[in-house]
């Protein structure tokens, strides 16, 4: 450019006139187009934001070594740290599954409004059925100071009461022993019978059934109180269940935000509260949530029961995508629920590959063995106290 | 050679402004330095130095056109990512603005006052648009008198960043050739 001006509004170039004309015309696109746009500029901006977070990341860290110069302890942890071998890298994930299970513990506890806590009774006696039957407050140490604290505990007890039966998951080949009439046929002469409908279940297999009063319907947990599932079929002695991801699970749900600053005194935020039902791939979607709720990746979903049973929320997964089509006033969410049974982490082969979604930035850690059933049952020691009738019912 | 590394350099300053601004701080962090430096970030001040760098990098022997498209990619990235249902707002305020700003530093040499008084302006029009559109919030005076003071800061440091080593390293001036000077250099005092 050898003029000496370098734009002269007295010559205007006909690219330049058409270049403003079009930026006059972009508030005038259709809605469809917009919003278009707008999910791929967040996609296009997506690896710059990565790069700059990263940049930041080293920027930030010699700094903050600088600063925290007097803490010989930490650099030399990090250290170590970059020469993780592959147990200690298991062991930190543990750590870290077990970190991540307390979180949803704790915010589950921070949802609580303080009523509750007063309403809440625990069950002491633990049901002679089976031993393997727990009080939820005896399962987890860390909502025993809730319900210790109530005071009104002994003037109110409930009529049902919450117990955590422990259950484990059948392995693939077990499973497939037992609904193929292997292992049943083995024990027929014991007596060893099983329900036609949990045999002809293609669904996950637990190992407990009619003997331990398990119900259709009831919630499928793991120890931290995450619901992997519910259970569908019961059957004798084992019970199948759909687990969240299945097209056919569905239950109530809250959408709940965690305080920006994570102090203890800030409580998390319920957004909304919507079905949650599972599409038959590896995520849940929520439905029906409008568009005047501000949802964004990584509110995270919790049960919702009105019964006012359990004094606690329980975890169910993590918004990984959210999007508001311009057409419709309801959101499109998706779901990642903390863990993926196995028969949903392979893609469907009969789904085209389009439609399968792997949007979660994180594999999912593996599904657990040890489970627990949620179950309601009369309190039996109300019944005791209050009725010499009672001892007819059977919990 | 040159014209190639400017335009690509263009593209760059207009990709990672917006990239910058999802990069806003969280509301609650106790690492930012500024008190409601979100506020900052999501207003028009990285914006409006972004147009004023595509400014400086276009004068490198690219044709006008050349920052004008890049301000336009910068706009309709920012209007792909604001929440607001405003559709093209950011594109308009950031296409017309630099055609204002490269009609002010249309001479090759922009002197610092032109660059103090341009920036500002540019940030003061971009976000008094926005908050037009937004039908003037609460405490938009505020924020619009940060962000313009903000900018004024940072190109009066700029300028005197760029400015030190021209000062410094810049040749002592020819002595003027007088016929006083000739005299006393003929006739010295001592």
């Amino acid at each position: 450019m050898n003029d000496r001006r370098f734009f002269n509004p007295l010559h205007f170039s006909p690219a330049q006139a058409l270049l403003v004309i079009l930026t006059l015309l972009v508030p005038l696109l259709p809605a469809g187009m917009t919003s278009a746009w707008r999910t791929t500029a967040r996609d296009v901006v997506a690896p710059g934001c990565l790069i700059l977070r990263e940049l930041q990341v080293h920027l930030a860290t010699p700094i903050s070594r600088q600063l925290t110069g007097l803490f010989q302890h930490s650099t030399s942890h990090d250290l170590q740290a970059a020469d993780l071998s592959e147990n200690t890298a298991s062991i930190l994930g543990q750590q870290l599954e077990r970190e991540r299970e307390k979180t949803h513990r704790l915010t589950a506890l921070l949802l609580i409004p303080s009523h509750t806590s007063k309403s809440f009774h625990p069950e002491t006696s633990i049901s002679p059925q089976s031993s393997r039957i727990v009080p939820i407050s005896f399962e987890h140490a860390d909502f025993e100071q809730t319900s210790n604290s109530s005071r009104l505990r002994a003037g109110s007890k409930r009529l049902f009461v919450a117990d955590l039966i422990e259950a484990t998951l059948l392995g693939s080949e077990l499973s497939r022993n037992w609904k193929s009439g292997a292992i049943i046929a083995q024990g027929s002469r014991q007596g060893i019978e099983e329900s036609a409908w949990v045999v002809k279940s293609s669904e996950p297999l637990l190992d407990l059934g009619h003997d331990h009063n398990i119900a259709p319907a009831d919630l499928v947990l793991t120890a931290g109180l995450v619901v992997v599932g519910k259970v569908e079929r019961v059957g004798n002695w084992t019970s199948t269940f759909l687990p969240v991801t299945h097209g056919r699970f569905r239950c109530r749900a809250m959408v709940v935000r965690q305080a920006e600053n994570s102090t203890v005194s800030q409580k998390p935020t319920i957004l909304t509260q919507t079905i949650l039902a599972g599409d038959g791939t590896q995520t849940c979607r929520l439905e029906k949530i409008s568009d005047n709720v501000g949802l964004r990746v990584g509110d995270e979903v919790y049960s919702l029961e009105d019964d006012g049973l359990l004094n606690r929320p329980l975890f169910l997964g993590t918004i990984t995508k959210a999007t508001l089509p311009a057409e419709d006033r309801y959101w499109e969410v998706q779901v990642t629920p903390e863990y993926l049974h196995p028969a949903f982490t392979t893609p469907d082969p009969y789904v085209s590959s389009s439609s399968v979604v792997t949007t979660a930035s994180t594999p999912s850690p593996p599904f657990p063995a040890r489970l627990s059933i949620l179950r309601l049952r009369p309190n039996s020691s109300r019944f005791e106290n209050d009725s010499p009738s009672s001892q007819r019912v059977q919990p | 050679m040159k014209r190639s590394l400017s335009f690509v350099a263009l593209l760059c300053v207009a990709y990672l402004i917006p990239c910058l601004m999802c990069l806003a701080p969280d509301p609650g962090d106790q690492a930012s330095v500024l008190p409601g430096a979100q506020n900052l970030w999501q207003g028009f001040t990285l914006p409006a130095l972004g147009l004023g760098l595509m400014v400086l990098v276009g004068r490198c022997g690219l044709p006008a056109l050349a920052p004008f498209l890049a301000a336009a990619c910068m706009g309709l990235l920012l209007d792909g990512l604001s929440d607001s249902n405003r559709m093209g707002l950011q594109t308009i305020t950031c296409t017309l603005l630099m055609a204002g700003l490269i009609w002010w530093h249309s001479v090759p040499l922009s002197q610092p006052w032109q660059w103090i008084i341009s920036l500002p302006l540019a940030t003061a029009l971009g976000s008094t648009s926005s908050f037009i559109s937004l039908n003037f919030p609460a405490g938009w005076i505020t924020q619009l008198v940060t962000e313009v003071s903000i900018v004024t800061i940072v190109v009066i440091a700029g300028t005197i960043v760029t400015r030190l080593p021209q000062i410094y390293f810049a040749p002592a001036p020819r002595e003027v050739f007088s016929l006083s000077n000739r005299w006393n250099r003929l006739t010295p005092d001592s």
